[in-house]
């Protein structure tokens, strides 16, 4: 018998997987939100269009979970288009025609900026981490963005990141816009394997939903931020076949070499 | 123009030139990355949208001095690229300078480029790391249009750029199935420009298929036949990405001694890419065939 609750990481990429609607285009950043889109494409969104920043624009279920937006062969008969990452970064992103974005966060702060770059001085890094591709152009220009942060790792959230590698919303206050980014862009909510956060009007986190048996207090422990206490209405649970599918695409995310999956 | 070897090809790359490498996760022209590193080219400024294990290994090999990138890993796992991190954070084998961009600003650096403009606007940018860590002078200017603040970006023009197709034919004609990325962009923009293919096919099978084209013969200076020059990458239509590789290469090049016998195992222990892909086949890893 399998175990009839799911573990964090199921919970989270079935959170995250109600954000994948049918027959909404989505533009699909690198790791978990693919692999959310495509429990969502299994369980409720059949008819999900994603677009990679490479220019790929991908509707349907392909047979293969690809490892990252660049693997072609993994979903080449599941493409609309095939066009280049000017129109995928500029002319999609800034077309008003999508309707969400979702990025992987590993690294975040309380407004939402993202440092995938460097720990420690740019010149002299104590860590180089890998840089943010086009997740930079996603969180400039999309105007519904969600964040996914997979770790519950305190590490992972920052008061204020050092560098913006993918802007969010800078010091929040309007300071998003007073830089000149365009009014309504930017990340709207974050999931946490804990819950879910919405950046308010100050662009400042502020607690949504729990998932089920989390508390405020432990949201708090994570994050470090200031979170008030209150009722949060509970996150849904997977029910038994939802789960089975949830655990079906970590399956196949292991089998495809995802190294958080794999033992 | 006649077809090229891949040694002849090159030898056209100088040490501290501006190289452009295609690619995306795709495509990515790996036989003609390790010749450079057996050539021993060297003080390189390399430009690629997506590092990834094919700029690990320059950065690893000592060819690189500078770098222009949207980002840099090995895209299984994703898995950090060890040798990438060795040069940024302790200077080893070389000491690198790494100008980050997001990947939309790069791709219009590289289109402003190939249309020889004089600058290209780039996205909202201030509060941005990109911004505010300006390694280089002049990454962003300031300029007035109609009475608002913008800033713009230099073009990037590389000396040589080096791209991987399925098809070409002996004139150059390039052909691309599939994700353009900001290929034709890079390859379009630099002086000299290097085409290295899976197969050079008849210009009448190119004539059949000439919207699959990237870039038109009269622009390419070498055309390279390399049948498997993408492995690990995929080239849509030819082979997948070998994932089982890639992870392997993650696992055997953390350490710089590790790195280095990963080197001379696969690039310096054989003498051109059909012995690579022998050593491929014979460790088991994916068929590679074009």
């Amino acid at each position: 018998m399998s175990d009839p609750e799911p573990t964090q990481r199921e919970q989270l990429l079935y959170t995250a997987a109600q954000e994948f609607r049918d027959e909404s285009t989505v533009f699909t950043g690198f790791h978990w939100p693919v692999v959310a889109a495509r429990v969502a494409r299994k369980l409720h969104a059949p008819n999900l269009t994603s677009v990679f920043e490479a220019g790929i624009v991908y509707r349907g279920t392909s047979e293969t979970l690809p490892t990252s937006t660049t693997e072609i062969n993994a979903f080449d008969g599941n493409t609309d288009m095939y066009g280049n990452s000017i129109d995928t970064l500029h002319t999609f992103l800034k077309s008003g025609h999508l309707d969400r974005a979702a990025i992987d966060v590993s690294n975040v702060d309380r407004f939402g900026n993202v440092n995938t770059t460097v720990i420690g001085d740019y010149d002299d890094p104590s860590v180089r981490l890998p840089g943010p591709g086009g997740a930079n152009d996603i969180a400039t220009h999309a105007e519904d963005l969600t964040l996914i942060c997979g770790s519950a790792d305190p590490e992972r959230y920052q008061d204020r990141v050092s560098y913006v590698s993918s802007p969010g919303h800078i010091d929040g206050d309007g300071s998003r816009e007073a830089a000149g980014f365009e009014p309504g862009t930017g990340p709207s909510k974050l999931i946490t394997p804990l819950g879910t956060f919405r950046f308010d009007e100050t662009g400042r986190t502020r607690l949504d939903r729990l998932v089920p048996g989390a508390t405020v207090a432990d949201a708090r422990e994570m994050t470090g931020w200031p979170i008030e206490d209150g009722d949060h209405e509970a996150l849904p649970a997977p029910d038994a076949d939802e789960l089975a599918v949830v655990r079906e695409v970590l399956e196949e995310a292991a089998d495809r070499n995802y190294a958080a999956i794999r033992p | 123009m006649a077809v090229s070897t891949m040694t002849t090809a090159i030898e056209a790359v100088d040490g501290g030139d501006v190289v452009y490498v295609g690619g995306f996760g795709f495509a990515q022209p790996f036989s003609a990355v390790h010749e450079l590193i057996r050539q021993g080219v060297s003080d390189l400024h390399v430009i690629r949208s997506s590092g990834g294990v094919l700029l690990d290994q320059l950065v690893g090999a000592g060819c690189v001095s500078e770098t222009t990138i949207a980002h840099c890993w090995n895209a299984v796992g994703p898995t950090p690229t060890s040798a990438f991190r060795r040069a940024a954070e302790d200077g080893v084998p070389r000491p690198i300078t790494v100008e980050e961009h997001g990947l939309g600003n790069l791709v219009l650096r590289l289109f402003a480029g190939a249309r020889r403009l004089p600058f290209v606007p780039a996205g909202p940018v201030e509060s941005t790391g990109q911004f505010e860590n300006q390694s280089f002078s002049g990454k962003f200017s300031e300029v007035t249009f109609d009475g608002d603040s913008h800033y713009v970006m230099e073009p990037l023009n590389p000396d040589v750029s080096i791209i991987h197709v399925p098809r070409a034919d002996e004139r150059g004609n390039a052909q691309l199935t599939g994700a353009r990325a900001e290929i034709k962009h890079g390859a379009m923009a630099a002086d000299t420009l290097l085409v290295t293919t899976e197969e050079v096919v008849s210009s009448e099978q190119i004539q059949d298929t000439p919207d699959e084209t990237v870039v038109p013969g009269f622009m390419v200076d070498h055309v390279v036949e390399s049948p498997g020059g993408a492995h690990p990458s995929g080239v849509l239509g030819c082979y997948g990405r070998d994932i089982d590789y890639l992870e392997h290469y993650g696992e055997v090049t953390g350490s710089l001694d590790d790195f280095e016998a990963y080197l001379d195992e696969w690039v310096y222990g054989v003498s051109d890419r059909a012995e690579y892909l022998e050593a491929v086949r014979a460790s088991g890893f994916a068929e590679v065939s074009p």
